[in-house]
């Protein structure tokens, strides 16, 4: 007769919860069940290490870090060191912020930080001169807001790294530009943008930018068929860029792939920074660091595909020496206050300039100006060439803030 | 035959057996509600670095999902859920864009209600009896 143990006397209870009697053969639906429960355990483990993994990488609110600090503080810092706050937010190349500033009470020192150069994708220096002139131009902007007027001296002396000499005299009266007030709103746009036109009044605020730097002029790509033509031109440089390892290895050198990097350096290119969808940006931010091929490729993409493809306008700076340092430094002035203008009308800016990236390195391997001839001829300027170049629209999602190094680091 | 007189039989209370495997049947027992408060916990910690209301939600929530399968004993089976519901939909609704915590939130779902509901039903004599 067959006896029912858990019926007997001292038989071991059965588990309310379990279908195995305690003690006694493992059945198959309790081989089921602790099967499931391990599967479960080993999904919610995984999801804590990619949970881990957001939160160190802060995916529900990137800016929280130290390193965007500078965005939130700039305009309560009062004296030269709130202007140096401001100027530290202008554009620059790659976010390399090669900048460094002497204060005292009457006057700032600006000069390059010769160590914080992007290499091949720089070759000649034309962008960190550039970016340096962007941060003059804050500098100044910021002066008027905080009780002073300034007098600049470009190039003061024989030390080429010292770029800029301003004097601050008290003016007596505070007053802050529309310009200003946007610094902390300027942001590079790399997203894409609306197919709707830029209108020409709007041009025409960028282009009176210009009218107080001399040698500087602007030409604009508003047309389908200009458009297209500088797109493609856009396009063929960036590949030309991927394809050569030393533009590619100097470039990616300054992308902060992990929020450790960007906390620790608070300078250069991030995932969020591409100012993808957050959908998009979260799940980049929650997998493994890309390689440097990977990223040459998204950027790739993304020249073809966003940036090119949705551009309702490109603006080139033109001089006539794009090598002249004083040239450089007043289009540097002039690319920020575009950028600033852009931002006080709406529309998003995003700085493109694998082209003039190509034209220098090719210069500096002394190969024959492919592209050089190429953007010579669509500008149709006798006698002028580009210096920087750009887009602009109206930007799907604005763009996002980049990490800083705050003024006590600079200064 | 023999007439030996029987004892008169007196119900005896003993004590239950103390059962050898009685912490890994516990264990047992937890472990799924475990993996629920584990989960509540992962949304307080990446609330923690979300901007202030966001980071209010998220640790309410949290707390609600790490306290929600014990809460499914001692209350109906409708209030421990909706601890439960409570604790994870809102706060995914409102980060879905960030993939990790909707992810959180589902597991804490598909683990959660039934658990929940199981010990509901088991509990619900004993809170009778009560």
């Amino acid at each position: 007769m067959a006896v029912n143990q858990a019926d007997q006397p001292g038989a071991p209870e059965r588990d309310e919860k379990s279908a195995v009697p305690q003690g006694q053969h493992v059945s198959r639906r309790g081989i089921l069940k602790g099967f499931g429960t391990g599967i479960l355990t080993v999904v919610v483990v995984g999801t804590g290490a990619v949970a881990f993994k957001g939160s160190r990488e802060q995916v529900l609110d990137y800016s929280a870090g130290h390193a965007y600090d500078p965005w939130k503080d700039w305009q309560d810092s009062p004296g030269p060191l709130g202007m140096v706050a401001a100027a530290i937010l202008s554009a620059n190349p790659h976010n390399t912020q090669p900048w460094i500033f002497r204060v005292s009470s009457d006057r700032i020192e600006l000069y390059a930080d010769p160590s914080r150069a992007t290499g091949a994708l720089d070759a000649l220096g034309r962008e960190q001169m550039v970016g340096l002139g962007a941060a003059l131009e804050n500098l100044i902007l910021a002066a008027g807001p905080r009780g002073y007027a300034t007098t600049v001296t470009l190039l003061p002396d024989s030390n080429a790294a010292h770029v800029a000499t301003i004097g601050l005299h008290r003016s007596g009266q505070k007053q802050a530009s529309a310009l200003y007030r946007a610094i902390g709103d300027r942001h590079s746009n790399r997203g894409p943008y609306q197919p709707a036109p830029v209108a020409a009044q709007a041009i025409a605020r960028l282009t009176a930018q210009a009218s107080d730097l001399p040698g500087l002029e602007l030409r604009w790509f508003t047309t389908p068929p200009e458009r297209a033509a500088l797109g493609a031109l856009m396009i063929d440089a960036a590949q030309a860029i991927v394809n050569d390892q030393g533009q590619s290895v100097d470039g990616f050198a300054w992308f902060r792939a992990s929020e450790a990097a960007i906390e620790k350096h608070r300078d250069g290119l991030t995932d969020w920074g591409q100012d993808l969808s957050d959908l998009i940006t979260s799940a980049a931010v929650l997998l493994p660091a890309s390689s440097r091929t990977a990223g040459d490729q998204f950027w790739l993409t993304q020249t073809k595909t966003v940036h090119t493809k949705t551009a309702a306008a490109y603006g080139v700076i033109t001089v006539r020496d794009p090598g002249d340092a004083l040239t450089r430094l007043r289009g540097g002035q002039l690319i920020e206050r575009l950028h600033l203008s852009a931002t006080v009308q709406g529309l998003g800016f995003q700085h493109m300039n694998q082209i003039t990236e190509r034209i220098d390195r090719e210069a500096s391997l002394g190969q024959p100006p492919a592209f050089s001839d190429r953007f010579d001829a669509l500008l149709d300027s006798p006698g002028r060439t580009a210096l920087v170049s750009f887009r602009i629209g109206h930007p799907v999602r604005p763009g996002r803030l980049s990490p800083r190094r705050p003024v006590s680091w600079v200064s | 035959m023999s007439t030996t007189p029987s004892m008169p039989s007196v119900p005896l209370k003993l004590p239950a057996p103390r059962r050898p495997g009685g912490v890994l049947s516990a264990v047992r027992r937890e472990w799924l509600g475990g993996l629920v408060s584990l989960l509540g916990l992962y949304e307080i910690v990446l609330a923690l670095s979300a901007r202030p209301w966001i980071a209010g939600l998220g640790v309410v929530s949290g707390i609600l999902v790490v306290a929600a399968p014990r809460a499914g004993r001692r209350m109906p089976p409708a209030a421990g859920l909706g601890l439960l519901v409570a604790g994870t939909v809102p706060f995914a609704v409102v980060t879905w864009w960030s993939i990790i915590i909707p992810v959180v939130a589902l597991l804490a779902l598909a683990i959660g209600v039934p658990v929940i509901g199981r010990r509901s039903r088991r509990a619900a004599p004993e809170r009778r009896q009560e």
